[in-house]
């Protein structure tokens, strides 16, 4: 019978920070002389944006943007009326 | 008790239905004000209750006691629109469609957690509040948005 790898099979399926962590992604309005940037998307799906004057760090500015969904209400008939 | 969730208030229709008086909801003098998460949302309210209140409000520069206006709730500032269309189905559904929120140069330091479409008419009334869930958003000299997904705000579902 082959050895079996413990470590490896409790690797398996195991996210490091989760499916509902933060994701975050950066840039640059423009390559070369645009404000940095970085965005971050919350477990909501809301972005919070923070800007910096170039090489100044990201603190200048922070926009949010909330992904909102839409709303579902029943006036319908319920079953049995 | 904190709110977790969005919800449409009763005052909304029940104001409608005998036409006896109405909230109009797509009056651009409507207001959307923001809210900590101790604000405590009461979806029964009658017209008489319930009304907008400063308790747990959220403002800071470029959003003011009372919130923002509809007529200036867009980018430029210009009106977000509110209007109703109807999906004839079946089911037939009711559609409350609006253009997305953005309000450029705001700094809002106090974490909100969600906010309140209300009219100034009958004292106050709230229409409707729009959870946003989260651990609360602040702004500094930055934009503070609302994408409305497919442009709709709610529907409601008529049957058919």
């Amino acid at each position: 019978m082959a050895e079996v790898d413990l470590d490896k099979l409790r690797s398996i399926g195991y996210l490091s920070r989760g499916r509902t962590m933060s994701r975050t992604r950066s840039g640059r309005e423009h390559p070369e002389s645009g404000k940095p940037y970085k965005v971050t998307r919350d477990e909501c799906g809301n972005d919070v944006t923070e800007h910096g004057a170039a090489g100044s760090g990201l603190s200048d500015r922070q926009d949010v943007t909330i992904h909102a969904e839409t709303l579902h209400f029943g006036l319908d008939q319920q079953a049995g009326g | 008790m904190a709110w977790t969730a969005s919800g449409l208030y009763a005052s909304a229709l029940g104001s409608v239905l005998p036409q006896t008086s109405a909230i109009n909801w797509n009056l651009g003098s409507n207001k959307f004000f923001l809210t900590s998460t101790s604000d405590t949302p009461l979806y029964s309210s009658t017209l008489t209750a319930g009304v907008y209140a400063v308790t747990n409000e959220c403002t800071g520069t470029g959003w003011a006691a009372g919130g923002v206006a509809v007529s200036a709730l867009a980018a430029g500032p210009a009106s977000i629109s509110p209007n109703f269309t109807v999906t004839t189905g079946p089911p037939v559904i009711l559609n409350w469609n609006a253009s997305n929120v953005s309000v450029a140069t705001t700094t809002i330091a106090t974490a909100t957690f969600g906010g309140y479409f209300y009219t100034l008419g009958f004292g106050g009334a709230k229409i409707i509040g729009i959870w946003f869930g989260g651990s609360g958003y602040t702004t500094s000299a930055g934009t503070f948005a609302i994408t409305w997904s497919g442009g709709q705000i709610c529907t409601f579902s008529l049957g058919g």
